[in-house]
């Protein structure tokens, strides 16, 4: 195999180095910069990593594999995150997860046997305001129904990533629909002012 | 109603709020113009203090007073801001970083310059890909237009910022593991003493600071500390970005007066519960936090109200869950996700939340025992002594005691949640 770091991507990685007062803080960016490219961190490239900035390439390994987006072995084209946070929870995505799976006919963090999707269930995915949420390849999709699911992974693996995105994705956090009412509201109906409510009033 | 401190410019220009152009238009960088032209570091300084501003990141310690404690003298300093959001219920900071970067990069720039740090470093979680890419871009823009660089807009104050993209590890969030992090190891917390405003960042004074918490700073210098403490709560002053989730009709994040009562807030901004129904629980601050039932919705929303009753407002995430809600799986889902972050360092975390989520999961999945509630509490009083809040802890940080804070809490609160799962008296009979 040739070398990740070479031409264009060494000058860029040399570039990530220098924005750090020490090496050692460039392992997470350099290790990005390979995950970005290849959908995952090979071996070599961490020995290239680890002669970049100092270090063994245990180390390196030692670091990488504490952070769960880092993936060491070859995923599908696309990373489909479905958010198991509590809120998302509550509002149905562990079943949306589960119909996913089964319409695609994969396990649990599988990838489908065309190799168009690989699926996992995350963390909070801090789009709880927006619940049921999915992320493919952590660009957002939030509110997806749990019918939905499905329909949306069909549309990506025809028309592309971007052209989906760009229809029904979430490009930001979106403002909650109050928060205009919000501040038309005038002041608030409270009774009293809360400064002059002692702690002992309030329990 | 209050001015909005934070949410201003996205909500009336929700197209462009993020980029230089409507960030210039609508005022930005007025208040570094300010800080770097008119005022000493010390006067900076002096206006965070009086405002009364609090961290938002979940701890809520005054921020102008962690800033005075930088030792005297000691060079170099850093400023690290940590967007590794990712408390369960909430998504505030996403929000800041997406639609209104530059508010962030002004106040960590004026931060800076009130604090002697050099370098800023702004630490962004991983998954949020959007956020990364708008705070680079601001960061870019910011530097072409001399207000990030050796000399800032000619004042002989230099900075430099660096945006840096975490990994996933919500442990990160700790702001001693996000230090770690930062410097290329294991997201490991570290024993506090030393705090990081002594030896921080590669050893140096550092003091971090939650993206929330700079966002509100170029408000207040422009605005001065006092019109900040005139809102809100004598103790909880200014406004602040709640996250509102789970079973409401509208979501959302809301910048509101802090000390709003939490039942207002609800039928209000959240138009009620969904389907006409009733609030049986709620976490009042992210995960970390003892939940609360109906009894507490005339609380107020403001730190002091919520430590009165032993829970907190920690990162103003509020999830809400109706009556046809048995609290049992949400509390697994909870303990599942703090089982998965364990750092690993400290025995009582790392293995006693792995029991705690094993026997809730048997639980949930009707396999209980009716010891097991007793033993819940009895492997989350190894972690927690006293199973109280703010917790005691035998462990480096409180991510082990915030996995038990759920569980005793609602053991407390909905025992006959617990109690409805078990398997009844005659089957176990039957199958022993």
């Amino acid at each position: 195999m040739s070398k990740f770091f070479e031409g264009e991507r060494l000058e860029a990685a040399v570039a990530k180095i220098a924005e750090y007062p020490q090496k050692r803080s460039a392992i997470l960016p350099l290790l990005h910069m390979v995950q970005d490219d290849l959908g995952y961190v090979p071996r070599d490239a961490m020995r290239e990593i680890a002669a970049l900035i100092d270090l063994t390439p245990a180390e390196v390994l030692g670091t990488a594999s504490f952070y769960t987006m880092f993936r060491f072995e070859e995923r599908g084209k696309h990373l489909v995150s479905v958010c198991g946070g509590i809120s998302c929870m509550l509002l149905g995505s562990h079943e949306l997860y589960r119909k996913m799976l089964d319409h695609f006919g994969v396990a649990s963090h599988g990838t489908t046997p065309d190799g168009t999707f690989t699926f996992e269930l995350m963390e909070c995915a801090a789009a709880c305001g927006g619940a049921p949420a999915v992320e493919v390849d952590y660009l957002f999709f939030e509110n997806v129904g749990p019918d939905e699911g499905v329909k949306l992974l069909e549309d990506i693996k025809s028309r592309g990533l971007e052209a989906v995105h760009a229809e029904r994705g979430s490009v930001t956090a979106p403002l909650s629909p109050g928060a205009v009412e919000a501040i038309e509201a005038g002041p608030s109906p409270r009774t009293a002012d809360p400064r002059a409510q002692s702690p002992e009033a309030m329990s | 109603m209050a001015d909005l401190v934070l949410t201003k410019r996205m909500i009336e220009r929700p197209d462009d709020s993020w980029t230089i152009v409507a960030y210039e238009e609508t005022g930005g960088y007025a208040a570094l113009r300010q800080a770097l032209g008119d005022m000493s570091p010390e006067q900076v300084h002096e206006e965070v203090k009086a405002s009364g501003l609090r961290g938002r990141g979940g701890a809520g310690f005054p921020t102008g007073v962690k800033w005075g404690f930088l030792p005297e003298g000691e060079f170099p300093r850093y400023l690290v801001v940590n967007g590794d959001e990712g408390e369960p219920g909430t998504f505030k900071d996403r929000m800041l970083m997406e639609r209104d970067p530059h508010q962030l990069v002004e106040g960590a720039v004026i931060s800076a310059y009130a604090i002697g740090a050099e370098h800023v470093f702004i630490y962004c979680r991983g998954e949020l890909r959007n956020a990364y890419e708008r705070l680079c871009r601001a960061v870019a823009e910011a530097q072409e237009k001399g207000y990030i660089g050796s000399s800032v807009l000619g004042s002989g104050f230099g900075v430099r910022v660096t945006v840096h993209r975490a990994a996933g590890a919500y442990i990160c969030g700790e702001e001693t593991a996000l230090l770690t992090s930062l410097e290329g190891y294991r997201g490991w917390p570290r024993l506090k003493p030393p705090f990081p405003a002594v030896k921080g960042l590669y050893a140096s004074p550092t003091i971090v600071n939650n993206i929330e918490t700079l966002s509100n700073v170029p408000w207040i210098v422009r605005n001065g500390g006092a019109a900040y403490a005139a809102m809100g709560t004598e103790k909880s002053p200014g406004t602040r970005l709640f996250c509102l989730s789970g079973h409401v009709n509208r979501p959302g994040n809301y910048e509101i007066e802090l000390g709003t009562p939490f039942r207002e807030f609800f039928d209000r901004w959240g138009q009620g519960v969904r389907d006409g129904g009733r609030v049986k629980a709620f976490i009042p601050g992210g995960a970390s936090a003892p939940w609360l039932d109906s009894s507490s919705l005339d609380l107020p929303m403001a730190m002091e109200a919520l430590d009165s009753v032993g829970s907190m407002l920690g990162s103003g995430a509020i999830v809400v869950m109706d009556e046809t809600t048995n609290v049992v799986r949400p509390v697994w889902n909870l303990v599942h996700f703090f089982a998965h972050e364990s750092c690993g360092q400290c025995t009582p975390c790392r293995e006693g939340t792995h029991w705690l989520e094993d026997i809730l999961e048997r639980i949930v999945e009707g396999r209980g025992r009716r010891a097991d509630l007793d033993l819940l509490l009895d492997v989350a009083d190894n972690i927690s002594p006293g199973l109280g809040w703010p917790p005691a802890q035998t462990t480096i940080c409180v991510l082990g005691p915030s996995a038990c804070a759920p569980i005793w809490s609602t053991l407390h609160l909905f025992r006959d949640d617990y109690e409805a799962l078990l398997p009844a008296e005659s089957e176990v009979a039957a199958g022993a």
